[in-house]
């Protein structure tokens, strides 16, 4: 690990934590109207459904373009949800996501 | 609280939050500590002693996991037509924006523009379900604290 790694944890810690802590920390942010708290609690599965699908679905070039891409990792994610609903346990869905991947890979298809 | 407060953290914690129906404050810190935390450290510091023993740590699909753990989680959120809605315009807009406008634009905009999306819909909670696995899968809402000063009711949750 190197210096600049340190300092790079320490700016994400400074520029994520008030992000965290103000929320927790406002007073009378409980008395929020009625709307305001159902689009709070709506920001979960949003962020969380963005994270992934941005992730399996998106691809960078080299020159740093960012393209539609659908491949067996988006395959296996969407295989993932299914089990997890289906299962209602997230390992199970995370453990077929691997073993789909890593199958597809080995068979050169990935 | 927030020093641990990850993505991971949260949603657990949130789907145990409206399983119980209420704010339990040491559920939170078993979510973001025992379930979390002093498992990524462990993890992190074996990675960092062993991983290179690993040749390619893609070749055993193991990069999956995170953006499957994100939808995994999202599923266990989504107990009523407004939590799919939500995560379904969350990803369909981050996918969107982050091709058009570039990674962290991209989630940052499904995150803030998905609710927006299904508060557009009606909400309708379906019947309640007990799950004693996964978070989030009982439709309860605005429960009552019922250990004062270690919960508060489940409407002061964002």
């Amino acid at each position: 690990m190197t210096i600049r790694l340190v300092v790079l944890a320490v700016l994400m810690w400074a520029v994520t934590y008030p992000w965290r802590a103000v929320p927790l920390l406002t007073p009378g942010i409980d008395r929020l109207p009625p709307s305001m708290l159902a689009y709070l609690r709506l920001v979960g599965p949003a962020v969380l459904s963005s994270v992934a699908a941005a992730n399996v679905l998106v691809v960078t070039h080299p020159d740093g373009s960012h393209h539609l891409h659908f491949g067996v990792e988006a395959a296996a994610v969407l295989v993932c949800v299914a089990v997890v609903a289906w299962r209602r346990h997230v390992l199970p869905g995370l453990v077929v996501a691997v073993a789909i991947v890593a199958v597809a890979r080995a068979a050169g298809l990935s | 609280m927030a020093q641990v407060l990850t993505d991971e953290a949260f949603a657990l914690s949130s789907g145990h939050f409206r399983r119980l129906g209420r704010v339990d404050v040491p559920g939170y810190w078993v979510a973001a500590l025992a379930a979390v935390f002093i498992p990524f450290n462990l993890a992190t510091l074996a990675g960092a002693l062993a991983g290179g023993a690993i040749p390619d740590p893609n070749r055993f699909g193991l990069d999956v996991i995170f953006p499957a753990a994100m939808a995994g989680l999202a599923v266990g959120l989504t107990t009523a037509r407004r939590d799919i809605v939500a995560a379904g315009a969350g990803g369909v807009i981050g996918v969107v924006c982050t091709v058009t406008l570039g990674a962290g634009a991209g989630i940052v905009a499904g995150g803030l523009l998905g609710p927006a999306v299904a508060l557009a819909f009606p909400d309708r909670h379906p019947p309640a379900a007990s799950d004693p696995d996964l978070p989030g899968t009982r439709a309860t809402t605005g429960t009552a604290a019922v250990t004062p000063g270690r919960t508060r009711d489940l409407r002061s949750m964002p």
